[in-house]
């Protein structure tokens, strides 16, 4: 039995908010205290919100991805006061690059784990009800778009089996390459006359018209006002020292910009406390029912 | 299909090595041939005459470099090259070539056979000259130049630098007093520069371009281009002259004074020659 998540409940917009305002802060924030919460918050959520995909995915996918990114920059970038040694072919390695190697993987990885919680959260339904009303067909579209290549290989492996019972498996390579490029042209072509009955069955339900009314599951409640206004006093602080320039931290040549004062360490705690929302909800939500 | 797909994707492959490979070769640059043919004939033949002292990829690079431009002889002249007694013009060519390349002694004379004699001239100077050079720069001796690398002019553009940047450079402007550096014979300034920055800890970025065969200097003390204006960057001279060609290219002799300078104006406030404006 799937447990309720305390973010499911939210409107949608609120959610979005939410996910913007992480995305964001992990994008534009530079200094490695704040990516640092940045990536913690991710992860617990990607825990929370996921269960049991997170060893996979990170195991599998983002982990790699994320040690190849650390190491490709000091092979590029020789920049940086601390020379380690040098390669083979005269550039140095230095500390600075190493370190905003692994500072960009730590980005990568974050952000990564955000839109992976993004598309646990926001549902199919909750994305239609956000942008069907400011952009319909474009929405439409992107869904479409997104659906496509998992729909398509779903549709290739079945006509693939379909071949392999009524003909047996290929005998040669040449037969086995003639069969899949049948199977491609009769995907393609059913593709192409799929969206072309999906468009016209939109149509005929008048989908995008001016006129048009859109019914709401979602409702703006007194939980959702408090939610905005927390995620306003989390986030308006934080963004505004970086407008302004307070949290601005460079790597190269060494690494210099806002020290650990109290004013950074306070928008770090912001900040974090922005990352962990989700499981904040979920906690006070837990207390809520408990008492 | 597949299969001829490959082989022809091996000999674009191919043609694409040699007309790499050929732009820096000496032989290519001595030769002014009135047709195209000629002179990639001439060019295998050199080759061959000098092969003990060339190395060998180079050789195989420029022996296929002729049947790039000369595409229908080259076909006919495997089949025909024992049947050499064929009359039409470019299969004796063609056979010529491929006699030389098995026969040593005879190259010298066939390609004057074959061609107006006027190109033989020139074609066998270039080994000459290879072959005077070669046991000069074999021999190592240390020589000594000296090597001094300043960003005076950076202390007039402070406010152009970014902020981290500014306690970089020293307040003489001086990244690296002048000092003697031994070298051994043949080597360019490049590598002194190179050696010298490894050596007194003075990070130091380059870039190498494969197409010129030399390297471009991108920053010394992370101070690089561009960090002092759009006309910023790093130049050297030799002996109060600034070369204005690859440092890389530039084959030091014994004394030579070299300086490394920043420079905000293309050359122009370090008493160079301003090629751009």
């Amino acid at each position: 039995m799937e447990r309720m998540r305390a973010i499911d409940r939210l409107h949608p917009g609120v959610s979005l908010l939410f996910f913007v305002c992480a995305v964001g802060g992990t994008l534009l924030l530079e200094h490695p205290l704040l990516r640092l919460c940045s990536l913690c918050g991710a992860l617990c959520c990607h825990l929370a919100l996921c269960p049991g995909q997170s060893k996979r995915f990170l195991l599998k996918g983002a982990l790699p991805l994320c040690a190849f990114a650390a190491l490709l920059n000091p092979l590029f970038n020789h920049r940086g006061a601390h020379i380690l040694f040098y390669f083979p072919w005269g550039n140095p390695c230095t500390g600075e690059s190493l370190l905003y190697g692994v500072m960009s993987a730590c980005l990568l990885l974050s952000v990564l784990l955000w839109f992976r919680c993004y598309a646990a959260v926001m549902t199919r339904e909750k994305g239609l009800f956000l942008f069907s009303r400011a952009a319909p067909s474009l929405t439409l579209l992107l869904r479409l778009c997104f659906r496509f290549l998992p729909a398509f290989r779903r549709a290739l492996e079945r006509t693939r089996d379909a071949q392999t019972g009524l003909l047996g498996p290929p005998r040669t390579k040449r037969e086995a390459l003639r069969r899949a490029f049948a199977a491609f042209r009769v995907r393609l072509r059913a593709a192409l006359t799929d969206a072309v009955e999906v468009s016209d069955a939109m149509r005929s339900r008048g989908y995008g018209l001016p006129g048009r009314t859109v019914y709401d599951r979602f409702s703006l409640h007194r939980r959702d006002r408090l939610c905005l206004l927390a995620l306003a006093a989390l986030s308006l602080p934080v963004f505004g020292a970086y407008a302004a320039g307070l949290l601005k931290f460079s790597y190269f040549p060494s690494p210099h910009g806002a020290a650990v004062s109290p004013f950074a360490l306070f928008c770090a705690a912001l900040f974090g406390l922005l990352c962990f929302f989700p499981l904040i909800l979920q906690r006070s939500e837990v207390s809520a029912w408990r008492t | 299909m597949l299969r001829k797909g490959c082989a022809l994707l091996c000999v674009l492959l191919c043609l694409v090595l040699c007309a790499c490979g050929q732009t820096p070769s000496p032989a290519v640059t001595t030769t002014t041939a009135p047709t195209t043919a000629e002179t990639t004939t001439a060019i295998t033949t050199t080759e061959t005459t000098t092969a003990p002292t060339t190395t060998a990829p180079t050789e195989t690079t420029t022996t296929t470099a002729a049947p790039t431009t000369t595409a229908a002889p080259t076909t006919k002249a495997t089949t025909a090259a024992t049947t050499a007694a064929t009359t039409t013009v470019p299969t004796t060519k063609a056979t010529t070539a491929a006699t030389t390349t098995t026969t040593r002694p005879a190259a010298t004379t066939a390609p004057t056979t074959a061609r107006a004699a006027t190109r033989p001239a020139t074609t066998t100077a270039a080994p000459t000259t290879k072959a005077t050079t070669a046991p000069t720069t074999t021999q190592p001796q240390t020589l000594t130049c000296t090597l001094a690398i300043d960003c005076k002019t950076l202390l007039n553009h402070l406010d152009e630098l970014e902020e981290g940047k500014r306690a970089l450079v020293p307040q003489n402007g001086v990244l690296l007093s002048a000092r003697s550096v031994s070298f051994t014979a043949g080597e360019s300034v490049f590598d002194v520069l190179k050696r010298t920055c490894r050596a007194n800890g003075i990070q130091m970025e380059f870039s190498i371009a494969p197409l010129y065969h030399t390297a471009y200097i991108e920053g010394i003390g992370n101070l690089y281009e561009f960090d002092g204006g759009p006309a910023s960057g790093w130049m050297y001279s030799v002996n109060g002259v600034f070369p204005n060609y690859g440092c890389a290219d530039y084959t030091l002799q014994s004394g030579d004074v070299i300086a490394w300078r920043y420079t905000c104006n293309l050359g122009g406030d370090i008493g160079g020659r301003n090629n751009y404006s």
